[in-house]
């Protein structure tokens, strides 16, 4: 009886049961769809980084995964691979031999990961050689041979039967060499794997690294990758002490970052999501209970009790929940898995999603049943939580005040204050109308103003991350503008030097806008200490002026910044010096390639290493005089680059247009940092559509939310309205008033949510936002920092603010309209 | 209209409304003059019509079938705005369940209806004050209504009514939610208003004291006139 007394009161009104269920399915759909593309790209970035390379797990010697050094080989990788083998969860395992080495072809040449696979096994355990594009896979036979990465092979211009040069570091210490043939060319779309990695069978890697019989890991792909854990435990039992047993995550620390950001991201706009929700919901709960007051007086009067009329309520709210939740299942989970089989084509912005490792054109959103539940057990939950305090409300009315009307729940009028009217009289009713249900009022502004202070925030800090990405990544890397010869940039080629720099210098300095211009090498080498060897980009500076340029000498935390002479020393990272086991004072061998087509080698003493909190500076780049770099790599008095600082970076279009007008020289271009750093322009661009999608979704609901406040302020005032327009009020009069009211209510919910926003944004922008845990590792993106810090962008959050203001106003005009079309003999008659 | 001082004149009005599939003559033919300074009550039992031929005399609902006219004009055929600049210049409403509008003090409330009119803030507010006055609520003035007992609403009610001096008050059922004492407080001030300043009243009512104070008495029976008595005053 109860529930069918519940059912039919959602039944009676079904405007407002409509506005109720829209808010609930809305936001069902919307965390759906959302959860479900989050999960969709982690799931991809996982199983593509496992795939072709990685594999589900590694055995190595102790200690080799954190010091990657050919001492730590397994001299008796056969007889473990047996062992692993053995376990019951393995599907199939390889034995692998790293190192490092540097690729060259003619005067190009790179640092790649140098493998070598058994390729029998190999094709068991990962997918590489399924993305073979050119050529054909290692045989299980095959002695000689390399296959290389996409990216690798366009850099160093190299097609299938090519010779491949390879100059590494042997297990020895003494220098390695060798001329391969390139089998095939692989694309993975991950550009660890298809710029860095060359793969060889094992034995000729083993017999270049001078490690016969050796091997450094062993990948093992497993039946059931969700058995991860108890099959890490169980082969740490059976190889013991001298064996790690390292699973993906601990593999892939970039992975488990991206994921976990991810993840840290879709929680924030879940919450923020679940509380918009939330006070759609309540909203219309506490209006349909507000609004039957005398109703419920009449219940209670014929004797109803209070739990049973308390039953009443919730059961209307949680009919109203599963209808809402099976409606926003429907679309949500629909979209999702249309989308889960059609994908959702991001080509255009490529080269950003590529920054998160295993990422690259196509994102497949999944649709899980444990996330569904979750939701929908949440907004369940809050709707049925919600809709409590309004049903005990209802419960405990006094059942003879509540039969004469609003008595007891609506709040009585202030006292006479002798106001009179001086504000247009229809700005006064609604200003006071506002005020005449605070509760009603203080969700809808509650909800709104959170609404608006969740995007100044988000907003304030997706501009603060942007900026500071170009600012670092800018700063200290490449300036606003490179100077360079045609094609330089695509394989840092020592023979399209600049040549003598020294006029292009000069009228660059002398140029609008140009705070200062330094010129530069940068080639590819490999940094060798004396046990182990990484790939670098090799960096030539003129010390004094470069410090106009970038920054890098203020992130020093050893020693000191280059000198002008000091041509016998080198500044690198803390990580890559971490990763050579180097410390101040020790030497390091670079190895390049010169203009002569020599390769150039030269050794320097580390007398300082900086840290700029970016993984992808501090591990790979190298910093020597300028002088020093000219003399590795053969160039004389040339140099590659000249980059520049502009005084106003906004101006930077203008500037490069200015630029390319007044520069001449042979083949000489002008390129601005986002062609410099795509990553990084992309990044930024995905960022600015990762904030405009959740920007909709939440003024969509928040919108929502408004108008059914306003359609309920309309709904109890039916009579009130009735009696004005008996009285002559024009319906145009009706609607001023009702657009007044929302203009007053977003007024409120306005200089609240961007007061509390911009608190926030002003604070952590001042304090910053460490989320240091969440990105190290994301070694892809130049200019990520760990400390992040928001920015006030006023021109950025006044544009979506006002779009809400002007959306709310829209989505009021229906209840509005729908007031002034009010029968007024029928209204005044309305109870 | 032929008569000069006819301000409501009614000719073969029917009303009919639709509830589900049935059709309910509210209204069966109804013939029926006002004249100026007339204090008429319409009477008669629940459902005989009398509500909905107040509604159409004030332009708040359309007949099915016949003519109205108000102060000579024709209103039947009137668009909603129309007929809404008809109920501000010439019709004050007094309601059963007094109406005012909860967010405006009784001053304002008063004051409303000219403001609508376009009357000049100086000139509302003396007029309102004046009328609050007449009517006995000095010092009311800034209360809100439900600050105001029913009978002082009521009177703020026909303040409002009276304030842009219409040419026809229209109460429905005034008197119902009062107590017999602030009723016949009412119904006086109503009376004195009719006699003093020559405002033109018909009421809708069940109460046989209103009916008791009318000079005119219009019996309503299934919705049609029944009787239609003037009594000496």
């Amino acid at each position: 009886m109860l529930l069918t007394l519940a059912w039919r009161n959602v039944w009676r009104n079904r405007r407002r049961s409509a506005i109720t269920l829209s808010a609930i399915a809305v936001g069902v759909a919307a965390l759906t769809f959302v959860w479900g593309f989050i999960d969709g790209m982690n799931r991809e970035m996982v199983a593509n980084t496992t795939r072709y390379f990685a594999g589900d797990m590694q055995i190595h010697l102790r200690g080799y995964h954190e010091d990657q050094t050919l001492d730590l080989a397994m001299t008796n990788a056969a007889a473990v691979l047996g062992t692993v083998l053995a376990d019951p969860a393995v599907a199939a395992a390889s034995v692998r031999l790293e190192g490092r080495a540097l690729a060259s072809r003619g005067d190009k040449s790179r640092g790649v990961a140098l493998v070598g696979i058994a390729p029998g096994q190999e094709v068991r355990v990962t997918d590489l050689f399924k993305a073979i594009v050119a050529g054909s896979p290692l045989s299980a036979t095959a002695t000689n041979g390399v296959l290389i990465g996409s990216r690798l092979a366009e850099v160093l211009r190299l097609t299938v039967g090519d010779e491949l040069i390879l100059v590494g570091q042997a297990y020895d210490g003494s220098v390695a060499s060798s001329r391969v043939p390139v089998r095939g060319v692989f694309e993975t779309k991950i550009d660890e794997l298809d710029g860095f990695l060359a793969v060889m069978p094992l034995d000729a890697v083993r017999d270049f690294l001078a490690a016969p019989g050796g091997g450094t890991a062993i990948a093992l792909r497993l039946k059931d990758p969700g058995a991860l854990p108890a099959a890490e435990a169980r082969l740490r039992m059976s190889l013991g002490e001298r064996y790690e047993v390292i699973g993906w995550p601990t593999l892939l620390p970039m992975v488990v970052a991206s994921v976990r950001y991810h993840e840290v991201t879709g929680f924030v706009v879940l919450t923020i999501f679940f509380i918009v929700v939330a006070a759609g919901v309540a909203n219309p709960v506490l209006m349909a209970v507000l609004e039957r007051t005398r109703e419920f007086g009449v219940m209670l009067a014929v004797g109803t009790s209070q739990a049973r009329l308390l039953r009443v309520v919730l059961y209307e709210a949680i009919l109203l929940g599963l209808f809402g939740l099976v409606l926003g299942n429907a679309v949500g989970v629909g979209v999702t898995m249309f989308f889960q089989y059609q994908g959702i084509d991001f080509t255009a912005f490529e080269a950003g999603l590529r920054t998160m490792p295993g990422l690259s054109d196509v994102v497949y959103p999944v649709a899980r049943l444990d996330r569904s539940l979750m939701i929908s057990a949440v907004v369940f939950g809050t709707a049925c939580l919600v809709s409590l305090y309004p049903a005990g409300k209802a419960a405990l009315l006094e059942p003879v005040t509540a039969m004469r009307g609003m008595a007891g729940l609506s709040r009585r009028a202030r006292g006479g204050g002798g106001t009179a009217i001086r504000l247009p009289v229809f700005v006064l009713v609604a200003a006071r109308n506002i005020l005449r249900n605070p509760r009603r009022t203080a969700i809808t502004v509650g909800g709104t103003a959170f609404a608006i202070v969740a995007f100044v925030f988000l907003f304030g800090y997706y501009d603060g991350f942007s900026e500071q990405i170009i600012d670092n990544s800018t700063r200290y890397l490449t300036g606003h503008v490179q100077v360079e010869r045609a094609g330089f940039r695509q394989d840092l080629s020592t023979d399209l030097s600049l040549g003598s720099s020294d006029t292009l210098l000069a009228q660059l300095r002398g140029a609008p806008n140009v705070e200062a211009a330094a010129p530069r090498i940068q080639a590819q080498g490999i940094a060798s200490s004396t046990t182990k060897s990484e790939g670098i980009l090799l960096i030539g500076i003129s010390p004094e002026v470069e410090r106009k340029v970038t920054f890098i000498d203020r992130a020093m935390v050893e020693g000191a910044m280059l000198r002008t002479g000091d041509d016998r020393s080198i500044v690198v990272g803390r990580k890559l010096a971490e990763t050579l086991n180097l410390r101040m004072g020790d030497k390091v061998v670079v190895m390049a390639q010169a203009a002569d087509g020599e390769l150039g080698t030269a050794a320097y003493r580390i007398s300082g290493i900086f840290a700029t909190e970016s993984a992808s500076f501090d591990g790979g780049i190298g910093y020597v005089t300028l002088s020093a770099a000219q003399s590795l790599l053969a160039l004389g008095t040339g140099v590659s680059t000249i980059n520049v600082r502009l005084a106003d970076p906004a101006a930077l279009d203008e500037t490069v247009d200015t630029l390319r007008r007044h520069l001449r020289g042979p083949g000489l271009t002008i390129v601005s940092w986002p062609a410099l750093l795509p990553q990084v322009d992309e990044m930024v661009r995905v960022i600015r559509i990762m904030r405009a999608i959740v920007l909709v979704i939440v003024f969509a609901v928040t919108a929502l939310a408004v108008m059914n406040t306003v359609f309920m302020t309309v709904a109890e005032r039916t009579r009130e309205f009735g009696v004005m327009m008996a009285l002559g009020t024009s319906p145009g009069a009706v609607v001023r008033l009702v657009i007044y009211e929302t203009f007053a209510l977003m007024t409120m919910a306005s200089l609240l949510g961007y007061s509390l926003g911009v608190l926030l944004v002003t604070y952590f922008a001042r304090r910053g936002l460490d989320l240091s845990r969440f990105f190290e590792g994301y070694v892809t993106i130049p200019g990520v920092t760990g400390i992040a810090y928001p920015r006030l962008v006023v021109a950025s959050i006044l544009g979506p603010g006002i779009v809400l203001f002007l959306a709310t106003i829209l989505a009021s005009l229906y209840p509005a309209w729908r007031a002034a079309r009010l029968d007024p003999a029928r209204a005044i008659r309305h109870a | 209209m032929n008569a000069p001082d006819v301000v409501v004149k009614l000719e073969g009005i029917t009303k009919v409304y639709r509830q589900e599939s049935v059709a309910v003559h509210a209204l069966a033919g109804i013939d029926l003059q006002i004249r100026k300074g007339d204090f008429a009550v319409l009477v008669g039992p629940s459902g005989s019509g009398k509500t909905t031929l107040l509604n159409l005399i004030g332009g708040l609902d359309s007949p099915t079938s016949g003519s109205i006219w108000v102060a000579g004009v024709e209103i039947g055929r009137m668009s909603r705005s129309q007929l809404s600049r008809l109920r501000l210049r010439d019709i004050g409403f007094v309601f059963q369940e007094f109406n005012l509008i909860p967010v405006l003090s009784a001053l304002e409330n008063v004051e409303f209806i000219m403001l609508l009119q376009g009357v000049p803030p100086g000139e509302r507010r003396n007029r309102s004050v004046a009328l609050l006055k007449e009517l006995g609520l000095e010092g009311l003035e800034h209360r809100r209504p439900n600050q105001l007992s029913g009978g002082q609403q009521q009177r703020v009610a026909v303040a409002r009514a009276i304030a842009a001096e219409p040419i026809i008050v229209l109460p429905d059922e005034p008197t119902a939610n009062l107590d017999s004492k602030a009723g016949g407080a009412l119904m006086d001030l109503m009376r004195r208003l009719n006699e003093e300043k020559g405002v033109t009243f018909v009421f809708s009512t069940h109460d046989p004291m209103v009916v008791e104070r009318a000079r005119r008495v219009i019996r309503l029976r299934d919705g049609r006139i029944e009787a239609d008595e003037l009594r000496p005053t």
